[in-house]
C-alpha cells in the first residue's frame, strides 16, 4: 500500500472518528438550547416571581399616631418611634438558653417564659411577643445585651440578629404631661386605637394608616428600590383646653375635693364668647402613660358623664325663664304663704318669705323659684328646658356623652314642674349646668360647647371648628340675672366664693342624691356645686364646680364648692389677661345683713331629716 | 503553491464578536460589584481589565495566526512547553491559597493561571504524540500517560476539578481522534469511571452534592449546595424571551456567584433573554464548525490533531460551563471561554484560536503539498522488519 494511500486512510478515520465527537457536541449544543427555551418560555413565570420574592419583601407600617396639642401647641398626647421584640418559637434552636437569655435581660421568671416558650413551639406558633412598645434607646440596650448574652450561651448571632429573635418597629403612645386632663384626652390601647376621651373622639383624624411598602434588595440586604403605598398621614388635634389653666383648675380641684372629704370632683372652665373648653378637670383621675394600673372607673369624663340632680344652680333656669317672659320682676314680692305651699300630694317649705325675687335668689328660696316656674305654666317652662338643651347632648367632642333626663312633659306629674324648678325630677351633666351659666354670661346666646379648637393636616393647611350660636333668652333678661346672680356671691349663700379684685356672679347648689336602692333622694348624700362667671361685667370665663359627696360637717355648695370656684378664678383671670375690677364696682356694693338661711331645698318636708339638716343651716361669719 | 493561503475569516469574526461581546457583559455583570470593592470609586475596574486581556488576546491570536503551526511539531518546542507548564503548575504551590485553591501565580500586580495554558501544551504535546507514535499501540500510548498524568495530577491537586475534566476531555478526544482502539479506551475509561462511582459512592455528602443539580431550588438545597445554580436559574428564568434589558439583570446584585465569570451567561439569560442566550449557543455551534473545518482539513496530521485539541478543549469548556448554569450538570467551576472575565483565559483561548486561523490557511492544500509526509515511526519501523 503506498504511503498516500495509508495516510489518506488515517485521515479518513480521524475526520470520520472527531465528527462522530463533533456529532456529540452539536447535541448537547442541542439539549442547552431545549433547555434554554424550557427555561426561559415554559418556567420564565417561575422563575420570575420566586427571584423577585427573594429579593422583594412587604413592609408594612404604621405612620405615627397624630399629636393632640392644648391650644396653646403644647402637646398633650403623642407618639414615639419605639420597638417591639417578637419571638418565632419555631426558629428558636434552643428554647432553654433562650429562656435564661430573655429571663436575665428582661426580668422575667425563666421557668414560665420557657414554659410559654415551649408551649408556643408545640403548637406550631410563629409569634411570640417578649416586649412589646421599647422605646428607642432603650431598645438599642437591650438588643445589645441580648447579643452578648446570645454570643455567649452559643446561640447564632447573624448580621446582629439573633436566630428566631425579631425586632418590629413600633411606635409608643405617651402623655408628656401625665394624668393633665387625662379625661378628657383619654388613652389608646397597646394596637394604637383610641379607647377613650379625645383619642377616641378624634381617632378618624389621629389613626395613622398602615402603609405598605415594597423594597427590592441586593444580597446584602440595600435596598435599590421601593415602591410605597400613598395614604393621607394622620392629622393634629388642637384642643380649647389650656395646658395651663387645666393644671391650675386640677390643684384647686383636688385640694377642694380632699378638704371636703368628696368622693370626687369635677370642675369646667368655658370662655362663654366662643363656647370653649378652657379646662375640664376630674378629680380623682389617671395617668394615660400607665392606664392599665388605673381602676377603668377612673377613665370616664364625669363632667359630661355623670348625671345629677342639681338643685339650686337650677334656678337660674326658673328665673330667666320667668324673667325672660316678664312674668316676675326683681323686686317684685314673693308670695310664699306661711313658708309652706302644698303642690299636689308635696309640700314644698321655706323659711324665706316676704322677700323680692332678687333677695330670694341670694337666699336661695324654693318658693320663689317654685312660683317663678309656675307663672310660666308647664309648657312654658318646658319649651325653655328644652331651649337651655336639657335632655340632650351638648354636642361636644367628647365621646359617651349623656343626654342627662328630662322626662317628657306629658309624663310629667303635677308636682314635677315645682320639683324641677328647685333642680329635682331631672338629671343634668355638670357640662349641661355650666353651660346655662355661660349662656346668662354670654347676653343670652349659648354657644356650642368645644373642645376641638382645630385639626391640622400635615401638610399645614388646617380645618378650624366654627363656633354655633343660639339665642336662648333676651339680652335684657340676661343682664338682669347677671345683677341677680352678682348679688348671691356679694351677699348671699355664694359669698366664699368672691375672688380677690374681681367682681363673679354665680349661684349655689346642694343637691340630694338620688338613691337608687331607696327610690328616693336620700339626705345623707350631697351633692355640692357652684357654678358662676367672673367678671361680671364682661364674663370671660364660667367656672362650674360639682363635688360629689362631700363628707365635712358643712357641705354646701356655698362651703366646699364655692371656694374651690374661688381659688380657680384668682388663678385663671389674670391668665386671661383680665384686668381686676372690682376697685371699679366697689359702690355697687351693698350692705349684707347677717341672713340665717338655708339652701338646701326640702323636697319632702315630712322627712324627719328635715331637722337634722336644720341644725346644719351655717351661720356666716365674715 | 497553487491556492493563495486564506484564513478563515467566519472563525476569527465569531471569536471577535463573543470576545467583545463578553467585554460589554462583563462590564454589566461587574459594574455593582466594582462599585463596592472600590468603595464606589468605579464601576470600570472590570471592565478596564478585561479590555486590556482582550487586547493582548487579539495581539497573541495574531502571532498564533501568521506564526506556521509546524513551529509545534519540533521535539524541542514541545519538550519546553511541557517542562514551563509543568514548572508553573508547580510553582503554584508555592502560593497562598485564593478560596481554598492555589490557581495563580502572582507577580508585581500581574496574576496568571498555569491551568489554563496545561490545555494548549496538553493539546500540543498530544497531536505531537500520536503523531510521532501509534496510538494503536497499547505500549506507545501508556508511555505519554506519565506526561498526561503528571499535568492532570498537579491541577487536580489545586484543586481546579474543572479544568482537569477539560484536559481528560481533551486527552480522550484527541486520543479517540488520532486512532485509538475501542478496546484500549474502554480499558482505560472503565478504572477510571470505577474511581470516580467509588469517589462518589464512599461520600454520602459528595454525592448529595454532585446530585443536588437534580434540584436546586428545592427547600433544602436552595439555600445551601443548590444555592448558587438556583439563583442562576433565576436569573436566566426571569430573562423570559427578551430578557431584562441590558445592565438591568437583578440577580447580579450579589445572589449570583461570580456573575461576571463563572455565571456570566446567567446575567446575559437575565438582560437578554432567550435571544442572547440562543444568540451565544448558535455563536458557539459556528465557532465548533468553523473549529472543526480548520481542524479537519488540515493538511498534515500533526495540524488535523492539534485543531481536534484546540476545538475540543474550547468547546468542551463552553458545554460544561453552559451546563452547570442551566443546571444539567453538577457544579464546578468552569469558565464560558471568550466571556468569561479573566486574562489567562482569554489570553490562551485566544492563541489557540490563532492557531486554528493558521490551520485554516492551510485548509484543501495538503494532498498537493504534504504528500511525502513520513509515516508514522510504528509504520516506518514495520517497514523496516
Amino acid at each position: 500500500m503506498p504511503a498516500s494511500i495509508r495516510k489518506k486512510d488515517f485521515r479518513q478515520e480521524t475526520f470520520v472518528r472527531f465528527l462522530l465527537i463533533v456529532a456529540l457536541f452539536t447535541i448537547w449544543l442541542g439539549i442547552i438550547g431545549i433547555r434554554l427555551v424550557y427555561l426561559q418560555i415554559s418556567q420564565h413565570e417561575f422563575f420570575k416571581e420566586r427571584a423577585i420574592s427573594q429579593r422583594r419583601d412587604k413592609v408594612r407600617k404604621r405612620m405615627m399616631r397624630g399629636t393632640i396639642y392644648d391650644r396653646s401647641g403644647r402637646a398633650l398626647a403623642m407618639s414615639v418611634k419605639a420597638r417591639s421584640l417578637f419571638l418565632n418559637p419555631q426558629e428558636i434552636e434552643n428554647p432553654f438558653i433562650a429562656a435564661e437569655i430573655l429571663a436575665s435581660v428582661f426580668k422575667f421568671k425563666k421557668e414560665e417564659i420557657l414554659k410559654e416558650l415551649l408551649k408556643a413551639k408545640q403548637e406550631g406558633k410563629r409569634f411570640f411577643w417578649v416586649g412589646r412598645k421599647i422605646e428607642e434607646e432603650q431598645a438599642k440596650r437591650i438588643s445589645e445585651t441580648l447579643q452578648r448574652e446570645a454570643q455567649a450561651k452559643g446561640l447564632s448571632v447573624i448580621k446582629e440578629q439573633i436566630t428566631g429573635f425579631y425586632w418590629q418597629e413600633d411606635q409608643k403612645r405617651v402623655y408628656p404631661l401625665g394624668s393633665l386632663a387625662a379625661n378628657v384626652i383619654g388613652f389608646s390601647n397597646i394596637d394604637d386605637v383610641g379607647q377613650a376621651g379625645i383619642e377616641l373622639s378624634q381617632e378618624s383624624n389621629l389613626r395613622g394608616a398602615v402603609v405598605r411598602k415594597w423594597q427590592e434588595r441586593d444580597r446584602l440586604g440595600r435596598v435599590f428600590d421601593s415602591e410605597m403605598e400613598e395614604k393621607e398621614p394622620p392629622k393634629d388635634v388642637y384642643l380649647t383646653i389650656s395646658a395651663s389653666i387645666q393644671h391650675r383648675v386640677e390643684e384647686a380641684l383636688k385640694e377642694g375635693v380632699e378638704k371636703a372629704k368628696a368622693k370626687s370632683g369635677i370642675a369646667i372652665v368655658i370662655e362663654p364668647k366662643t363656647g370653649e373648653i378652657l379646662a375640664m378637670a376630674n378629680y380623682p383621675s389617671f395617668d394615660p402613660n400607665f392606664y392599665s394600673r388605673f381602676s377603668s372607673e377612673l377613665f370616664s369624663n364625669r363632667a359630661i358623664q355623670n348625671v345629677f340632680a342639681p338643685g339650686s344652680t337650677f334656678k337660674v333656669v326658673s328665673y330667666g325663664a320667668a324673667l325672660d317672659r316678664g312674668l316676675i320682676a326683681p323686686d317684685e314680692v314673693v308670695d310664699c304663704g306661711n313658708g309652706v305651699i302644698q303642690i299636689a300630694d308635696r309640700k314644698f317649705k321655706d323659711t324665706h318669705c316676704r322677700k323680692s325675687f332678687q333677695d330670694s335668689i341670694v337666699v336661695s328660696s324654693n318658693i320663689a323659684a317654685i312660683r317663678a316656674a309656675q307663672r310660666l305654666g308647664e309648657d312654658g317652662f318646658y319649651s325653655y328646658l328644652r331651649a337651655f338643651g336639657f335632655g340632650e347632648q351638648t354636642g361636644i367632642e367628647l365621646p359617651a356623652e349623656s343626654t342627662g333626663i328630662l322626662s317628657q312633659k306629658e309624663r310629667w306629674s303635677s308636682a314635677s314642674l315645682a320639683s324641677i324648678a328647685i333642680g329635682y325630677e331631672i338629671g343634668v351633666t355638670a357640662l349641661q349646668m355650666a353651660l346655662v351659666f355661660a349662656t346668662v354670661a354670654n347676653d343670652g346666646v349659648m354657644m356650642k360647647p368645644r373642645i376641638v379648637k382645630e385639626i391640622r393636616y400635615s401638610e399645614g393647611t388646617y380645618r378650624k371648628m366654627e363656633p354655633e350660636a343660639r339665642k336662648v333668652l333676651e339680652e335684657q333678661t340676661a343682664s338682669v340675672l347677671r345683677k341677680m346672680l352678682y348679688q348671691v356671691v356679694l351677699r348671699g349663700t355664694g359669698r366664699l366664693a368672691d375672688p380677690d379684685g374681681y367682681t363673679a356672679a354665680g349661684k349655689t347648689g346642694t343637691a340630694w342624691k338620688y338613691d337608687e336602692k331607696l327610690k328616693k333622694y336620700n339626705s345623707e348624700k350631697y351633692v355640692s356645686s357652684f357654678i358662676g362667671f367672673a367678671p361680671v361685667q364682661k364674663p370671660a370665663a364660667v367656672v362650674a364646680v360639682v363635688l360629689d359627696e362631700p363628707r365635712t360637717e358643712r357641705r354646701n355648695g356655698g362651703d366646699v364648692a364655692a371656694p374651690i370656684f374661688r381659688r380657680i378664678m384668682e388663678q385663671i383671670l389674670p391668665e386671661l389677661q383680665i384686668p381686676p375690677d372690682e376697685a371699679l364696682v366697689a359702690e355697687e356694693k351693698i350692705e349684707t345683713s347677717n341672713t340665717d338661711f338655708s339652701e338646701v331645698p326640702r323636697v319632702a318636708v315630712q322627712d324627719s331629716d328635715r331637722k337634722t339638716d336644720e341644725k346644719r343651716r351655717r351661720k356666716r361669719e365674715d | 503553491m497553487a491556492k493563495k493561503l486564506q484564513m478563515d475569516w467566519l472563525l476569527f469574526s465569531v471569536t471577535a464578536a463573543l470576545a467583545i461581546f463578553g467585554v460589554v457583559m462583563v462590564y454589566s455583570a461587574s459594574a455593582m460589584i466594582s462599585l463596592r470593592e472600590t468603595r464606589g470609586e468605579t464601576g470600570f475596574f472590570y471592565f478596564y481589565k478585561q479590555l486590556i486581556f482582550v487586547a493582548v488576546g487579539f495581539l497573541l491570536m495574531w502571532v498564533g495566526a501568521k506564526t506556521d503551526y509546524h513551529i509545534f511539531q519540533k521535539k524541542l518546542v514541545v519538550y519546553v512547553l511541557l517542562i514551563i507548564t509543568i514548572m508553573l503548575l508547580a510553582v503554584v504551590y508555592a502560593f497562598s491559597p485564593v478560596n481554598g485553591a492555589r490557581r495563580w501565580i502572582r507577580f508585581s500586580g500581574f496574576s496568571f493561571q498555569p491551568s489554563e495554558l496545561s490545555k494548549l501544551a496538553l493539546s500540543i504535546f498530544l497531536a505531537w504524540y500520536f503523531t510521532e507514535k501509534s496510538p494503536e499501540r497499547i505500549k506507545d500510548v501508556l508511555s505519554c500517560l506519565p506526561v498526561v498524568a503528571i499535568l492532570l495530577g498537579l491541577v487536580l491537586f489545586e484543586p481546579d476539578f474543572g479544568t482537569t475534566l477539560i484536559l481528560t476531555g481533551i486527552f480522550i478526544v484527541v486520543y479517540f481522534s488520532a486512532g485509538a482502539k475501542i478496546t484500549h479506551l474502554l480499558l482505560f475509561a472503565l478504572p477510571l469511571i470505577v474511581a470516580l462511582m467509588a469517589f462518589l459512592w464512599f461520600s454520602p455528602l459528595r454525592m448529595q452534592r454532585v446530585m443536588s443539580f437534580l434540584e436546586p431550588c428545592s427547600e433544602e438545597n436552595s439555600q445551601g449546595i443548590g444555592y448558587q445554580v438556583c439563583q442562576s436559574l433565576y436569573a436566566i428564568g426571569s430573562g423570559g424571551v427578551f430578557g431584562e434589558g441590558f445592565a438591568k439583570s437583578q440577580q447580579k446584585l450579589f445572589y449570583l456567584p461570580y456573575p461576571y465569570s463563572d455565571f456570566i451567561f446567567a446575567v446575559i439569560g437575565e438582560e437578554l433573554g432567550l435571544i442572547g442566550t440562543m444568540t451565544i449557543v448558535i455563536a458557539f455551534a459556528i465557532f465548533l464548525w468553523c473549529g472543526t473545518r480548520a481542524a479537519v482539513g488540515a493538511p498534515d496530521r500533526f495540524g488535523m490533531l492539534l485543531g481536534i485539541g484546540i476545538v475540543t478543549g474550547i468547546l468542551i469548556q463552553a458545554l460544561f460551563n453552559l451546563s452547570v448554569v442551566l443546571s444539567l450538570l453538577p457544579a464546578k467551576g468552569v469558565t464560558l471561554p471568550f466571556l468569561s472575565y479573566g486574562g489567562s483565559s482569554m489570553v490562551v483561548t485566544l492563541f489557540s484560536v490563532g492557531i486554528l486561523l493558521n490551520l485554516s490557511k492551510h485548509v484543501g492544500i495538503h494532498s498537493i503539498q504534504y504528500v511525502n509526509e513520513k509515516p508514522f515511526s510504528v509504520r516506518r519501523k514495520r517497514l523496516r522488519n
